[in-house]
């Protein structure tokens, strides 16, 4: 009894302690050894106090992996994510505001991210960029028509120069597409104009050169007897570093893939081209908050 | 990296609470927020469950006084224990000037303290940065449950495990009590400053 008597008090604590998966070993130990006593009345009384506790045990730690879909972040909270990124050097404060605005995002926080996009459409360096965020953020949110909403507007403003309004136009045409909202598309000369109102085409010396939008990937799935192509769309891209989100079943079939792996082929599918590449992965872990909690997010560098 | 503003002299530097789920990181930072109220400039956030366990991070900012005539500003941080975090982990880990590895002293957390030194090391080398040459600080916590009869590493133990390759500062704790918990804070916070001024070039 004495053995019993230990595990026991050592269980209490490790709960105390919040360690239920060591307190749940140490009451099934307990358990265990209980079953082995002769019959008696104290026997049975114990065994009914420890079945109690693994029962409460186990109520919590499920009740623990429910607390995890709580997906509303304070205001305070936000301002501390996005601000999680100012701490770099290397980053400009713009830079670090971009990057702010993308955790925002991979965190589900959309609406919030879109606030910190549009700060940026005045950085000649970033505008681009920040408005194809703004279009994949309302896309997230199942906005579309808010999508092409902004678009015309940023039209109407003559915020972009014509070249930077055909690649924005191009990029929110095929995210429509490949999301399965073509409707919005079928009155396409109504809802999306081609063309800003003033024609602008003056030649613009400094803009940067603008990565290549990748609307979606296949990773071409390894050691398989005949090709198997993972198809995943993507949910971020910054320059060369791609985000997608996988379901658990996708997650199945990439299981072994952890920070620093080379993925050895994949498939890249830009609006009107395709080609082959490499990546190496930077992140790869369970989404705990927002909308697509229980979801694994994929970050990897292309290298090829 | 700390934030330099010469303009307004004032030196911003990041310190990160790391170890394994419920080791006591939260509990450090709560301590601290309770026991030097001068220092401490606002509330504690904390993003966490209500079993208590933190989801995202714990953010709490000081005070510490002037430096060559600059305001020092300090904001502590915790990282989210349980392994599936590791890119919230990273994320907070973005700039860091100095952290506190906090160990769980409990026997049978041996493996998850290991576990979670090896995931700073990954993380911290991801960022270009090296865990043998950050401002580290290891506290062996919850010291206190040794009264409890409840199995405990020894202190030696736990340096074999941990520090044998890092030669870090290394302090026995109880985040619960306050225990070690200013020692270790003040050691970490020696080093990040000795750390910056060697940055600066602000050396006496």
């Amino acid at each position: 009894m004495k053995e019993i008597k230990t595990l026991i008090q050592e269980a209490e604590i490790y709960q105390s302690q919040g360690l239920l998966q060591d307190a749940l070993r140490q009451y099934i130990s307990a358990s265990k050894i209980l079953l082995k006593k002769e019959q008696s009345e104290k026997k049975n009384m114990l065994m009914r106090s420890i079945t109690k506790k693994i029962h409460q045990l186990e109520q919590s730690l499920y009740n623990n992996q429910q607390d995890l879909k709580t997906p509303k972040l304070s205001k305070k909270s936000q301002d501390l994510v996005k601000n999680l990124s100012s701490y770099s050097k290397k980053l400009g404060k713009d830079e670090a505001l971009l990057e702010g605005a993308m955790s925002l995002a991979k965190l589900g926080q959309y609406k919030s991210a879109i606030t910190e996009f549009n700060k940026l459409l005045t950085n000649k360096k970033l505008c681009v960029h920040a408005a194809k965020n703004i279009i994949r953020n309302f896309i997230a949110l199942s906005k579309p028509e808010m999508a092409v909403k902004h678009y015309k507007r940023w039209i109407e403003k003559k915020r972009f120069q014509n070249r930077q309004f055909e690649n924005i136009r191009l990029f929110l045409e095929s995210n429509l597409k490949n999301k399965g909202f073509e409707k919005l598309l079928s009155s396409h000369n109504d809802t999306i104009p081609e063309k800003p109102p003033t024609s602008n085409n003056q030649p613009i010396d400094d803009e940067p050169e603008e990565p290549l939008d990748i609307i979606s990937i296949g990773i071409i799935l390894e050691n398989r007897s005949k090709e198997e192509t993972l198809e995943l769309d993507v949910n971020f891209q910054s320059g060369n570093n791609i985000n997608v989100i996988l379901t658990s079943n996708d997650h199945k079939l990439v299981e072994h893939y952890s920070v620093g792996y080379k993925i050895p082929q994949i498939r890249f599918f830009l609006v009107n081209a395709l080609f082959i590449g490499q990546g190496i992965v930077s992140s790869f872990s369970k989404i705990t908050l927002g909308p697509k909690i229980d979801n694994y997010s994929l970050d990897f560098e292309i290298i090829d | 990296m700390a934030i330099v503003n010469l303009k307004k002299r004032e030196i911003e530097c990041k310190i990160v609470y790391y170890g394994p789920g419920r080791c006591g990181k939260t509990t450090n930072l709560e301590y601290i927020h309770k026991a030097f109220k001068k220092q401490v400039t606002s509330e504690m956030v904390s993003i966490n469950t209500d079993g208590d366990r933190t989801l995202f991070f714990d953010f709490l900012p000081m005070e510490l006084g002037k430096l060559k005539g600059c305001d020092v500003r300090v904001h502590l941080y915790t990282v989210p224990g349980q392994v599936q975090y590791t890119s919230t982990r990273k994320l907070v880990l973005r700039g860091v000037d100095g952290i506190v590895f906090v160990a769980d002293s409990l026997e049978v957390r041996r493996e998850k303290n290991m576990l979670s030194l090896k995931d700073l090391h990954q993380n911290l080398k991801e960022y270009g940065l090296s865990i043998l040459k950050i401002p580290l600080v290891l506290q062996f916590n919850k010291r206190d449950l040794a009264k409890e009869g409840i199995p405990l590493m020894s202190a030696e133990q736990m340096e074999k495990d941990l520090n044998k390759q890092l030669k870090v500062p290394s302090y026995p704790g109880s985040a619960i009590t306050g225990e070690g918990v200013g020692k270790t804070l003040q050691a970490c916070l020696k080093l990040t400053i000795q750390s910056l001024k060697k940055e600066l070039s602000w050396n006496d």
